[in-house]
């Protein structure tokens, strides 16, 4: 047993080297500052440069003067050694890390497994311990009030229960690049909060500003509000953090108002390039514009792509015409069953007017309550704001609950989905423009011979 | 915002134990200057985090005068970095007996190594307790520093020669031994931080003394609060030049500025010279910069007849 932790101690160990590596490279390249300058580049984009330097400093910090905070800093969960995300494998090294130093330091910390991200946390409150999702998924858990006319069931009782919010397990997503999404005022959802898109997985808050003081008093858990200034810092610094110099280039010319806007790619070769042909076709109507996450009318700003738990099965006919990977148990255990009111004068074909959906992450529904009015693809359950591929390939896995381990499986998941759709499709309905260039023929999906060439370009950017 | 909420129930009932310990000084302590003397009006942050004031009937304690032949702990306290155990070692005393620069630099510096004592109170060692920030070697050695320094709290105790009190000689004990003191940059600092406690007249009456460091500390605080497109910043900046102007530290040694990027090696955007001066420059408007200047000309001017009175229409609220 012994031999068998401290086998798994130098592996976490390991690991936790190789996550450091990049910085332990870049700062015996140069003195003092090298890291950070690469970082942030030598012209602060556009923002002030103190304040570039004073948001890192507040990125970086633990201690959070006066705020009160948990010990957590920004970078304990957008880890800059992992692309400003979190990876189940950094999770899981920083864990087994900890778990080394106990055995000399029993009281040894690390902030990232703060009880509020415990699975347990609702029923141990703050000596919780059970870090599953966290160390198995990467995921942190963001709680919502549920809408007025949404309830969790009881799976017990199997009726409505008296909760009145909902923890819901998201990824960290990468700050790179965050100069480039957000709000965008074009192609509006139809209903808010920020119908032209937004921060966060779920597009809910308008700034960056606003997305940094929730994450301070959430995850960080602040007992006192941070100044205006201190969250202008930051987003200031979130501001220059780009997944590379050709990103950082198209920032500043779309900045600059420059047109045409220079290509962001890297040099390709002729597979690439043959990838990057697949990519518009395929992708971009979603993960279109500089970003490469604004959906182009009129594709619609908002997406269930069949992420959540449970995943659809299709079983109307044999074999299937379509097939998600399974949901590992790791990720089912966190689905609810919601119980949903329809709006007044609403009811479902046999006169209901109450819905059960289940889900492990109702997405926007969770901020209108707007579900079950219309087809499916335009309520809000399981909606959320479509991320951006730029630098996707340092920041696997994928997902808004990384249940894509590899770029492979995100193409398997989307030639899944392509096919559901299909499938779902109302006869005598024209195909979506996210799959169909003329309403008629499925022409935007890769084939199977261009998976290869999708890839090779997906592993690029 | 559950635990802003609950927070501000917490600082409401804080504030309100804070009065307390204003009107009545710990047990060992000297005795009070003099008693307050006029009316203290209530205080509440609107949603904003603005400052909102509410009439009240509180009385206004009346900041002390600053008295001759002291030691200057302002610029004591500055000069030792972070090496806050050497400060309060040496100020304790004077804090003891009543000096209110002493007593609220003491609390100042033990707040801060109580916060960072807290924070690596389970780290290995200095290494691994700054590991995190190892993106910036700058920032590193900094925290390593103040980590060792105020590490030296838990060896030694700086207070060994007064005499013993129940619970210590916490951060808390301190400050509310300078505002008791009415030490003026106490005064504001307490008004600042109890929402619903201080009128504008308890502030004027502070900024009165000309106290520079209050007049900074009043305006930095009103400047970092707002939006930068809101129209406050101006009267807030105008407070920030005219403590500049008139002597106080805005500097990067200044920890109540947001300047120690400038000076720690990062040499960006900043250097060892740069001031609130020229942070105001950077994010003001042009236009509202000259605003700026020309109110901190009137501010300087008033400030000449010592009177809160005259100052009252300089407070953004």
């Amino acid at each position: 047993m012994t031999v068998l932790k401290v086998s798994l101690s130098i592996g976490a160990m390991l690991i936790v080297t190789a996550g450091l590596s990049s910085i332990a490279a870049a700062q015996e390249q140069g003195s003092g500052e090298y890291m950070f300058k690469s970082i942030v580049g030598d012209e602060c984009e556009g923002q002030r440069c103190i304040a570039v330097a004073r948001g890192l400093f507040g990125f970086l910090d633990r201690r959070l003067h006066g705020l009160e905070g948990n010990g957590r800093a920004c970078a304990d969960c957008h880890m800059p050694s992992d692309n400003f995300q979190l990876s189940p494998a950094n999770v899981e090294a920083r864990f087994q890390n900890l778990q080394m130093r106990r055995l000399g330091n029993k009281r040894a910390d690390d902030p990232l497994f703060r009880p509020v991200d415990a699975n347990d946390y609702r029923i141990h409150g703050d000596s919780a311990s059970d870090f599953s999702n966290l160390r198995e998924n990467a995921l942190v858990r963001i709680t919502f009030p549920l809408p007025s006319n949404m309830h969790l069931i009881d799976p017990a009782t199997n009726l409505p229960s008296s909760e009145t919010s909902v923890d819901v397990w998201r990824m960290v997503p990468t700050v790179n690049n965050v100069k480039l999404t957000g709000p965008d005022g074009i192609n509006p959802w139809s209903r808010g909060p920020n119908a032209s898109g937004g921060y966060q997985l779920d597009g809910r808050f308008a700034t960056l500003q606003q997305q940094a003081l929730a994450a301070l008093t959430v995850h960080a858990e602040i007992q006192v509000a941070p100044r205006q200034s201190m969250l202008d810092d930051l987003s200031a610094f979130q501001s220059v953090l780009f997944s590379s110099p050709g990103v950082r280039a198209l920032s500043n010319a779309v900045s600059a108002g420059v047109t045409p806007l220079p290509d962001a790619d890297p040099p390709l070769n002729s597979l690439e390039q043959a990838g990057k042909v697949v990519f518009t076709r395929a992708c971009g109507q979603c993960h279109g514009g500089p970003g490469q996450s604004t959906p182009q009318a009129p594709a619609v700003r908002y997406h269930e792509i069949s992420t959540q738990c449970p995943r659809p099965v299709d079983t109307a006919v044999t074999p299937p015409r379509y097939v998600f990977k399974p949901c590992p148990a790791s990720l089912a255990r966190n689905v609810r069953t919601y119980e949903i009111t329809l709006p007044a004068g609403i009811t479902t074909v046999d006169g209901q007017t109450t819905i059960r959906r289940t889900s492990s992450d109702p997405g926007r529904a969770l901020l209108t309550g707007f579900v079950g009015v219309g087809l499916p693809a335009s309520d809000d359950w399981n909606k959320f704001d479509v991320p951006s591929v730029r630098g996707i390939s340092k920041t696997a896995p994928y997902f808004h609950n990384n249940s894509a381990a590899t770029l492979e499986e995100v193409v398997d998941h989307y030639t899944a989905f392509f096919k559901r759709v299909q499938a779902n499709l109302p006869a005598g309905n024209k195909l979506p423009p996210a799959i169909s260039t003329d309403g008629v023929h499925a022409d935007r999906p890769p084939v199977p011979e261009e998976v290869p060439a999708l890839l090779a370009y997906l592993r690029k950017l | 915002m559950r635990n802003l909420g609950r927070w501000s129930l917490a600082v409401a009932a804080l504030g309100i134990a804070g009065w307390v310990s204003v009107r009545t000084p710990p047990a060992d302590a000297p005795a009070a200057i003099s008693k307050p003397s006029a009316a203290v009006d209530r205080r509440t942050f609107n949603a904003g985090g603005r400052i909102h004031l509410v009439q009240g009937t509180h009385p206004v304690p009346v900041p002390a005068k600053e008295q001759a032949n002291k030691r200057d702990w302002v610029a004591q306290f500055r000069a030792v970095g972070s090496n806050y155990f050497e400060f309060v070692t040496l100020a304790a005393r004077a804090a003891y007996e009543g000096d209110g620069a002493a007593q609220y630099y003491v609390g100042r510096a033990l707040t801060r190594c109580e916060e960072t004592n807290t924070l690596y109170q389970d780290a290995d060692s200095a290494d691994q307790a700054v590991a995190h920030l190892a993106v910036s070697p700058a920032l590193l050695e900094l925290e390593r520093r103040e980590y060792s320094n105020c590490s030296k709290f838990r060896s030694g105790n700086p207070f060994k020669n007064l005499p013993e009190r129940p619970g210590g000689y916490p951060a808390d004990y301190w400050r509310s031994r300078a505002v008791a003191s009415r030490y003026p940059v106490a005064m504001v600092a307490a008004a600042l931080d109890s929402p619903g406690q201080y009128t504008p007249q308890v502030i004027a009456t502070a900024l009165a003394t000309g106290n520079t460091e209050a007049m900074l500390l009043f305006g930095w605080s009103q400047a970092t609060a707002a939006k930068a497109a809101d129209a406050a910043p101006i009267m807030a900046a105008a407070w920030v030049l005219a403590a500049c102007r008139s002597g106080a530290n805005c500097g990067p040694t200044n920890e109540a500025l947001p300047l120690a990027t400038c000076g720690a090696g990062i040499e960006l955007g900043c250097t060892e010279r740069y001031t609130a001066v020229d942070e105001l420059t950077g994010s003001l408007r042009p236009q509202d910069l000259d605003e700026a200047n020309l109110l901190a000309l009137d501010i300087q001017g008033s400030m000449q007849y010592r009177d809160p009175e005259r100052l009252k229409k300089y407070l953004p609220f």
